[in-house]
């Protein structure tokens, strides 16, 4: 039953995101220039560690959508994998990153690891339906305007100016009816902090990011593609994702473009 | 003319019944039993191999893994008198609350990954 609530709330959110998925502006020149010359650390949070299936099923007269869901939590390091994209993407706009499991002892990050969580735990809120609430302090929307001191302290420590801090809840492969290709989302919420000032510099829930997946071998179930092998489709189709983030033909949604660390340069038109 | 557009009518039909055999399901496994994972020979790559990744993961306070398995979907939503769900809670929720999981496993792996305990439900004809 908690199941079915939590799906219910995140499809809820998934579609709240949708609608109003505010993106702070790009950051200035000078503003990218200092993070350009700064050292930043990547964290990847995977709090919930499952994929999300959805499934239609035709009936002639009706449609009706199963779910269910897949615990990776143990089996796969997600977040060190997943971080390790986001680090060398990054590096490719030109900036100085690294993840924190390149940076940090897996002692220190499990040590670490409550302050980390501190961050999505008020996404889960935002997720419990907390929009708009607690709009002094240390958050807003929702949103921590800062991290934890501790935390912030270490990564000063280690020589890092900024963090990025990028959230998602997990995988979902919906299956279609009707001969329909199936969808894959994996949403992310990208959060900038400049540790110095100890404030949220830029960050937002980035719309999802629709794919059509690979045609599904036939005879394969949906848990087969993804989970077999290891998780080698999961495992796969989560970088992809991923690195379209980073370089969609559509230049405006790269990632590298909503923060401002590149410009879309408008040729004038030809007399 | 009436024979010609029942003849049309019967395509459709077949066809579209065609295409919704040919869906692809997300695969949960309920026959557990027919795994046949045996307490202290086999791990958690066997019961992983053969059902998938399980729906929730527990560690308990000895160190042991649990792993625990649905052998059904949860019906999430329902739309009558349309060709897709979209992501949406579905008109019926009152479908959705009185839908439970009847089926399930629950395996215990000990730190190593070795299975120590297993319960397992019979098989739902549906």
């Amino acid at each position: 039953m908690l199941k079915i609530v939590r799906l219910i709330v995140s499809l809820a959110v998934i579609t709240l995101f949708t609608a109003c998925a505010t993106i702070t502006p790009p950051l200035t020149d000078d503003k990218t220039k200092n993070l350009r010359n700064g050292k930043s650390v990547v964290i990847f949070s995977d709090p919930n560690h499952q994929i999300n299936y959805l499934e239609d099923i035709y009936m002639v007269l009706a449609v009706s959508q199963e779910a269910s869901t897949s615990s990776y939590n143990g089996i796969w390091n997600s977040e060190k994998d997943l971080a390790a994209i986001h680090t060398e993407e990054l590096s490719k706009i030109g900036l100085d990153v690294t993840s924190i499991h390149d940076s940090m002892s897996s002692t220190d990050i499990t040590e670490f690891k409550p302050l980390l969580d501190e961050l999505d735990s008020l996404s889960k809120s935002q997720s419990s339906g907390g929009f708009g609430f607690n709009k002094s302090g240390d958050t807003e929307n929702g949103v921590h305007k800062k991290i934890n001191n501790k935390l912030r302290l270490k990564l000063k420590e280690k020589g890092y100016d900024y963090l990025f801090w990028i959230s998602s809840p997990g995988l979902t492969l919906h299956l279609k009816a009707l001969g329909l290709p199936p969808w894959q989302y994996f949403n992310h919420t990208y959060r900038v902090y400049d540790l110095s000032r100890n404030e949220l510099v830029w960050g937002s829930p980035l719309g999802i990011l629709y794919t059509d997946v690979e045609k599904i071998p036939e005879g394969q179930t949906g848990k087969q593609f993804l989970e077999s092998n290891n998780l080698a489709g999961l495992k796969r189709d989560t970088k992809k994702i991923i690195r379209e983030y980073y370089n969609m033909k559509d230049k405006s949604k790269r990632i590298s473009y909503l923060i401002g660390l590149e410009k879309i340069t408008k040729t004038a038109p030809a007399n | 003319m009436k024979s010609k557009t029942l003849s049309a009518v019967s395509i459709i039909l077949t066809s579209l019944l065609l295409i919704a055999c040919n869906a692809t399901t997300i695969g949960l496994q309920n026959d557990f039993k027919k795994g046949n994972f045996s307490i202290g020979k086999s791990d958690r790559n066997d019961v992983v191999n053969y059902l998938g990744l399980p729906q929730k993961i527990v560690n308990d306070d000895k160190g042991n893994i649990h792993y625990l398995y649905e052998g059904e979907t949860h019906l999430v939503g329902l739309c009558i008198g349309c060709g897709n769900v979209n992501g949406g809670v579905g008109l019926i929720p009152s479908l959705i609350n009185q839908h439970n999981i009847e089926n399930g496993a629950e395996y215990v792996f000990d730190p190593a990954g070795l299975l120590i305990a297993k319960f397992e439900s019979e098989k739902h004809s549906n």
